[in-house]
């Protein structure tokens, strides 16, 4: 029987992640996300969301991977019947400029929707991530985010349990 | 920048994607998941799923993080209700071997989402919102030749904005 294990030990320290401020624009944080990547062969490392900050540096959202590919107006896109597949990019692009007024609390996940609490069991945190449908929780600590808990957190310690 | 890349341009070949038989143990899943997991400047990096074999070694969906933290949370309840009552262990989903959760039984099968190899990523991002999935087989008619991962398409509209 595994030794079971809480959020706390198993998420990435806050201060791992790259900030942005929540009046950022969407391509200012694309940039920053980017930023954050590398690549080595095919496989890309470095996190794969970013913290969001209000103006007086507290946190205040997360914004990942999936949200920003959505924020970019992929879906609005698709509504449009002019677009031709050749030419998606240049429709991309001009879409991205006309949004421009877009900020990153627009589109972040705000901090109070998914949580987990940092002394919950790793089998919470499992449902939580299932019943939200997202791959990464901010951790609280006495009401303060202290961490993110991811899918991938889970799974380096899953081989435990079977 | 090339506007018109396809999934072919930026998929890994089915040949380069770790692979496991569908009626494997979802430890041994773990197991391969893991041992192509590495660290690199603090982060881990890896792939995020495994392509599934069928009968005669034919791909017939893929085992994602996400299925596996499903196992998770029935591994979970298979063993609190072998500790209660383990007439419980009927009402859970069907699952082929109750005592031992196969590959199979967690698996996202092809027909679910999928791409075509000559099709735009443009498409390929489009599903990835719509069905909120973070890898997309991709197809070359009815086989599968490929995968396409929201971070490589992420990529690509960093570069557009460029």
């Amino acid at each position: 029987m595994p030794i079971t294990k809480r959020a706390e030990e198993i998420m990435v320290p806050i201060e791992d992640y790259s900030t942005i401020s929540e009046n950022a624009t969407i391509y200012e944080a694309i940039k920053v996300l980017q930023y954050s990547f590398h690549r080595d062969g095919k496989a890309w490392y470095g996190h794969r969301s970013v913290i969001v900050l209000k103006e007086d540096g507290s946190l205040t959202g997360i914004l990942t991977l999936r949200g920003l590919l959505k924020a970019v107006g992929f879906q609005e896109l698709d509504e449009e019947i002019s677009i031709k597949a050749e030419s998606w990019g240049w429709y991309f692009t001009e879409h991205l400029r006309r949004e421009s007024k877009m900020r990153v609390k627009d589109v972040m996940r705000p901090l109070n929707l998914a949580t987990i609490d940092a002394k919950a069991d790793v089998e919470i945190a499992a449902i939580t991530l299932l019943r939200h449908r997202v791959n990464s929780l901010p951790v609280l600590k006495n009401g303060k985010p202290v961490g993110i808990l991811r899918t991938l957190d889970i799974f380096r310690i899953i081989d435990q349990y079977f | 920048m090339n506007l018109t890349k396809t999934c072919r341009d930026i998929m890994i070949p089915v040949t380069n994607y770790p692979q496991i038989q569908q009626e494997a143990h979802i430890a041994h899943a773990i197991e391969i998941l893991q041992n192509f997991f590495h660290k690199k400047d603090g982060t881990w990096y890896g792939f995020q799923s495994l392509l599934v074999l069928g009968k005669k070694n034919v791909p017939t969906g893929i085992l994602t993080l996400r299925g596996l933290l499903n196992a998770f949370k029935l591994q979970g309840r298979m063993e609190h209700l072998l500790k209660t009552d383990p007439t419980g262990l009927f009402f859970l989903p069907s699952i082929s071997d109750p005592y031992r959760i196969r590959v199979k039984d967690l698996m996202r099968p092809f027909g679910y989402v999928s791409v075509q190899e000559d099709e735009y990523i443009f498409k390929a991002v489009k599903l990835m919102v719509t069905h909120k999935v973070n890898s997309i087989p991709v197809m070359s008619g009815k086989s599968p030749v490929g995968m396409v991962r929201t971070i490589d398409t992420f990529w690509i509209i960093g570069e557009l904005l460029d």
